[in-house]
């Protein structure tokens, strides 16, 4: 830990936090995955949370920037599934419902809430957060996975890339703070996580599927050398996209970004 | 029969976190046989023929079975050297040389690498995860181009260790 870190002692106008998280405070960071990523690496235990109020340096997938000014959630998870990556990789899942799953606490019944392949979580089309998961590897197994997320609650960059983005308060939750958001997100992350664990990916592929942005609709994949067309016709047991390709034929996506047509930005379920 | 896929989930568990290639099982008349040779299809079947609740996909190599067109090695007839030893990939996903769009290759040919040196990237569902060398010496050849799908198993690199 650095001289900048500090275990939390939360007062009492801070929402109760599931136990089971070490937590690991700092006003301000590059990011959040990295100071997890190095903890890590030190051995914290399963469990260690890194939370700041900003970052400097927040990013996404492949290097992408994350917008990360105070009054959002910026968060890094260590977890210590003893998989291989492959399997490891459903965490994604986990985050998504635990992140759907908060923001259903916090905003209207009118909003629609939609899990956009494979971690992305939409309100009303739009999206609230961003997730990425780091990992390590011993022998085939993990040796841990770092499982960032950002949810924008008072801020969001507005229109850029595919999906305009929102934020909690945008969606009618005027009163949500930060703590209050960790809160919800860690303890909902915990449930999914024991479930996940115990039981396998099922339960977890029900929920997600039943919240799904695009079940059935037509989907372009972009993936580095070619954006294969056709439908999103299901999850498979082990996470994958299941696109259904004009002449019939399925073929099972485990990377890549996910585009629907305009008007598709409709959630399955939920 | 639910209990029986919660059977056959279990164990595809246990083999997806196991070092075995391939078993096949037999008991009150189900018969299940996994593989992470994407060329073996899975087959879960009872007596009266194949379980509708079967896991299409479940683990890497179903995953692999089900898509078309993995990346061809860049040559794939050009014979390895004795000694030359191959980095595999630990799990089907997207091949990258380096740690993001525009910065320099994690390795390139010719590089001395230690055991523990990161020389290239796998992204499977968002989650990424770096490679190690594994063996010190040197790079002696790139077998998968930048952004490629690779299987579970397939040689990433080849190293000629340091004598």
């Amino acid at each position: 830990m650095t001289a900048a870190g500090e275990r939390a002692r939360p007062g009492p106008q801070d929402a109760p936090i599931h136990a089971r998280f070490h937590l690991v405070r700092f006003a301000e960071i590059d990011s959040t995955n990295t100071e997890a990523k190095r903890l890590a690496a030190e051995r914290a235990p399963e469990f260690t949370v890194v939370l700041a109020g900003a970052q400097r340096a927040g990013h996404g997938r492949r290097g992408r920037a994350w917008a990360s000014p105070k009054g959002n959630l910026y968060s890094s998870v260590i977890l210590r599934p003893a998989c291989p990556p492959i399997v490891g990789a459903q965490v994604s899942f986990l985050a998504a419902l635990a992140v759907s799953d908060t923001a259903r606490r916090l905003v209207g019944s009118s909003t629609t809430i939609a899990c956009k392949w494979p971690n992305d979580v939409l309100l009303n089309g739009r999206k609230v957060s961003g997730i990425l998961l780091e990992s390590a590897t011993t022998g085939g197994l993990l040796d841990w996975l770092v499982l960032g997320v950002g949810v924008n609650v008072a801020h969001h960059p507005g229109v850029g890339g595919a999906y305009p983005s929102t934020s909690l308060h945008d969606e009618g939750a005027n009163s949500a703070d930060v703590e209050q958001v960790a809160a919800l997100y860690l303890d909902a992350l915990a449930g999914w996580y024991d479930r996940w664990r115990v039981e396998g990916f099922a339960p977890v592929r029900a929920a997600w599927l039943a919240r799904a942005l695009g079940l059935g609709a037509p989907v372009t994949v972009k993936l580095e050398r070619e954006t294969p067309e056709g439908r999103f016709v299901d999850l498979d047991a082990g996470g994958a996209l299941v696109l259904e390709l004009a002449s019939g034929a399925r073929r099972a996506i485990a990377a890549g970004d996910v585009f629907f047509a305009a008007g598709e930005g409709h959630a399955a379920g939920d | 029969m639910n209990q029986k896929f919660n059977d056959v989930e279990a164990l595809i568990r246990l083999f997806e976190q196991s070092n075995w290639r391939e078993i096949s099982v037999e008991a009150e008349g189900l018969s299940v046989v996994l593989s992470k040779d994407p060329n073996t299809p899975y087959r879960i079947s009872n007596q009266r023929g194949a379980i509708d609740a079967a896991p299409r996909a479940v683990t890497p190599a179903s995953t692999a079975a089900m898509t078309p067109s993995p990346a061809p090695p860049l040559a794939p007839s050009e014979a390895v050297p004795a000694g030359w030893v191959a980095v595999r990939a630990p799990n089907l996903g997207t091949f990258y040389r380096a740690p993001k769009p525009g910065a320099a290759p994690y390795v390139e040919v010719g590089q001395t690498i230690t055991a523990d040196t990161e020389i290239c990237l796998i992204e499977v569902m968002k989650l990424f995860t770096p490679v190690k060398a594994g063996i010190a010496g040197r790079i002696a050849r790139i077998c998968v181009e930048d952004g490629r799908m690779v299987e579970y198993d397939a040689p990433l690199f080849y190293i000629e260790p340091v004598a």
